[in-house]
């Protein structure tokens, strides 16, 4: 397979040192040195967190594991896998995998955490973590980005890609600090009143909560969780900094973007109540609020008197807040339209959305990541109601029609979308209107096994490390990936090398992440890492509160995963290849200028 | 300030009902507006957990797996799980389970007919997300 040859590499050096605006040294330097791997990179390969001693009742802090190594696995190929050398291997993808960032306005009265006292279902709806999201994605960002370089193959990363929830309510701010902090913006993670921390983490008769001036009053506090009186302003008065990605990313829609707390359409009621000056700090007045807002007319007298009444009433349990018009709930066309405002630099322009699914309302899309590879991000999403999802027939059909003209161009398939094979099973309809099926899981699943060159469909929503091998009985198949959140522990995100070995295979090398910040947290360090490493910590043992599994077994996390070639890779020439990584190399070297 | 919340039943059941009212206008939709709902996923994920639960008894037991193992229901609405997988040198692995509570379970573990473990699925998770000792 032929190489680049000396002309040609000087002429791509000399054209992305120009179009980049990088010394031709330095690029060259880079572009000429051979690709090693990232050693460095802060992966589990080097070290794991784990529970460690108890500290107070149940609570128990976090200490450094051992690293995990990759497990091997064959599920798809059958037998054991075959020696190949390093030499021999070659990267055709080095990516990131960004799912469930759920970063949360904890402030907005559009939150209705009361609900987390209903019913367990609704138990997401407060977290003791909750105002710390900000924080924990700013280190991630820097965890990823120390990883730019494969830790397997040193090839650079081509992209960054998010399977949606990105916003954990729905809420204008939310949005807003998602795309700052990917794009290396600084964020003050507050609304409302400066410096002043106004919700129900420091409302005394919210006992359902974590409350951390006073956590002897609710559950929480008989489980051990810490008394951290200034903690609350604290982490609402500091300006977090992200180092953002040097890489393009992308974005999947999630059910937390497209309905309110991921089950419900918005209403204009609910809006007015997100905006509003009046937050419930239990369930029975924010019914009453509820009915208040859908029960009144639209006619301005009838308005009036509403605000009137809401601004003076006195129901227990209602509390005033600083009003705030930046917290109104986004539209699906206003998300797509913020990623198409975002910088181009890293980029892309929409982040994955164009103008024409603005203009169409549609928020799927494609993107040649290289000349062979294509990404196919899809919205599963269900936007009548529920959390789980299913793909609707267009769509569908418009997927299936597209991986038959990769499968017929001898071009790699990769699917992103938010929700996986287990929770695509909601095909809630509205019963007027117009309609079309919804696909469930697995009749999705069977149409992407008709397309061998369909290697990986990467996804998340369940907040879980979990690999699932989806096999054909040909030996072909492909690999179902879904990583945990940065939300709830174990706070993780991952990255991927699709590596080509030269024998007919191909390996997904599947890493996870944990984001920068000490792995036991200090008392008292409210710095922008103490702050995500006091938010791993809460949520590990709100995990042990609430016992759930989210981490995976080993073979979920760090795995090579072995896929049979779906055509022959010879085809892919070697300088197409090297192209590739050079043009990665440079853009990366052209934005990883900003250091925090 | 501390608030107190000491309400008669009859209020209780008005705020209850109130509460009910809310969140479907919330959700802008009568339940008769909406048909196959499923609010959550959490009743779908008992097989992924039991198959994670098997996957880590057994690596711990010194034995490489040639696939995940497979765990189904034994019927749509039951709380009994099987799951089937098999190890690199071809023995089989066998789990029973009982579903008990939300994410948790009794189970059994074989491989190659000799049971390894038997216990509970927190007990297999909190093993593994213990740090040394």
């Amino acid at each position: 397979m032929s190489k680049l040859t000396r002309r040609s590499f000087i002429a791509l050096t000399t054209a992305l040192a120009g179009t980049l605006a990088i010394p031709k040294h330095v690029l060259g330097a880079t572009l000429s040195a051979p690709l090693k791997p990232n050693t460095d990179a802060p992966t589990t390969l080097r070290e794991t967190v784990k529970l460690g001693p108890v500290v107070r009742n149940k609570y128990r802090q976090l200490i450094a594991g051992s690293g995990e190594s990759y497990v091997t696995r064959t599920d798809l190929v059958g037998g054991k896998a075959s020696k190949v050398s390093d030499e021999q291997r070659r990267s055709l993808a080095y990516l990131g995998h960004f799912s469930d960032i759920h970063l949360i306005d904890a402030q907005s009265p559009g939150r209705l955490e009361p609900l987390a006292a209903l019913t367990k279902a609704m138990r997401d709806a407060t977290r003791p973590q909750e105002t710390m999201t900000v924080n924990v994605l700013a280190q991630m960002v820097t965890a990823v980005r120390a990883s730019m370089t494969s830790p397997v193959t040193g090839a650079p990363m081509l992209a960054a890609i998010n399977t949606g929830d990105a916003a954990d309510s729905k809420g204008g701010h939310e949005l807003d600090w998602y795309i700052k902090i990917l794009d290396g913006k600084d964020v003050i993670p507050n609304s409302g009143l400066d410096g002043q921390y106004q919700g129900i983490q420091a409302w005394e008769s919210a006992t359902y909560a974590y409350q951390p001036p006073f956590p002897h009053l609710d559950s929480y506090g008989e489980f051990g969780f810490p008394t951290l009186p200034d903690m609350l302003d604290k982490v609402v008065s500091q300006t977090v900094k992200s180092p953002g990605l040097p890489c393009p990313w992308y974005t999947t829609y999630g059910n937390h973007d497209a309905l309110f707390m991921g089950n419900v359409p918005v209403q204009p009621s609910l809006a007015a109540y997100a905006t509003g000056e009046r937050k419930a700090a239990t369930w029975q007045p924010m019914a009453t609020q509820m009915v208040d807002w859908w029960g009144l007319g639209t006619s301005s007298f009838e308005q009036m008197m509403l605000q009137v009444h809401t601004k003076f009433s006195r129901s227990e349990g209602l509390h005033t807040v600083a009003a705030d018009s930046g917290r109104t709930p986004f539209t699906r066309t206003e998300f797509m339209q913020a990623h198409l405002e975002s910088p181009a630099s890293p980029g892309p322009v929409g982040h994955g959305f164009t103008q024409a699914n603005v203009d169409n309302n549609t928020t799927y899309w494609e993107a040649d990541l290289t000349p062979y590879l294509r990404v196919f991000g899809i919205d599963t999403c269900n936007f009548a109601s529920g959390a789980n999802g299913s793909l609707p027939k267009d769509q569908f059909d418009w997927l299936e029609a597209r991986l038959a003209e990769t499968q017929k161009q001898n071009i790699f398939a990769l699917v992103t979308s938010h929700h996986n094979s287990m929770t695509m099973n909601n095909t809630a309809q509205y019963a007027y209107g117009p309609q079309q099926p919804l696909i469930e899981g697995d009749e999705f699943v069977d149409m992407l096994k008709k397309y061998p060159n369909m290697i990986a469909w990467i996804n998340g929503h369940t907040h879980m490390n979990t690999i699932i091998a989806h096999p054909r009985e040909d030996g072909h198949g492909f690999w179902e990936i879904t990583t945990a959140s940065c939300v709830d522990f174990p706070q993780q995100q991952q990255v991927l090398d699709f590596v080509d070995n030269r024998d007919g295979t191909l390996s997904i090398f599947a890493t996870t992440i944990d984001h920068d910040s000490p792995i036991t947290w200090r008392e008292g360090d409210y710095s922008q890492a103490g702050f995500a490493s006091l938010s791993r910590e809460l949520s590990a043992n709100a995990m042990a509160y609430e016992p759930d599994v989210l981490t995976g077994s080993r073979l979920d996390r760090n795995t090579e995963l072995l896929v049979k070639a779906p055509f022959d890779t010879k085809t892919i020439s070697d300088a197409a290849v090297q192209t590739v990584v050079a043009k990665a190399q440079a853009r990366l070297l052209a934005n990883s200028k900003k250091e925090v | 300030m501390t608030e107190t919340n000491n309400r008669s039943f009859g209020h209780a059941v008005k705020i209850t009902v109130l509460t009910l009212i809310g969140i479907l206008a919330l959700s802008g939709c009568a339940a008769a507006q909406v048909k196959g709902l499923v609010m959550g996923g959490a009743d779908t994920l008992m097989p992924t957990h039991l198959s994670m639960a098997t996957v880590d008894v057994v690596l711990d037991k010194g034995y490489d797996l040639q696939q995940k193992p497979v765990c189904k229901a034994a019927d749509e609405d039951s709380t009994r799980f099987t799951c089937n997988g098999v190890t690199v040198d071809g023995l089989k692995i066998l789990t029973t389970a009982h579903e008990t509570a939300h994410s948790e379970a009794d189970m059994k573990v074989d491989v190659d007919g000799k049971q390894v473990f038997e216990g509970t699925m927190a007990e297999v998770f909190t093993r593994q997300y213990e740090g040394a000792k």
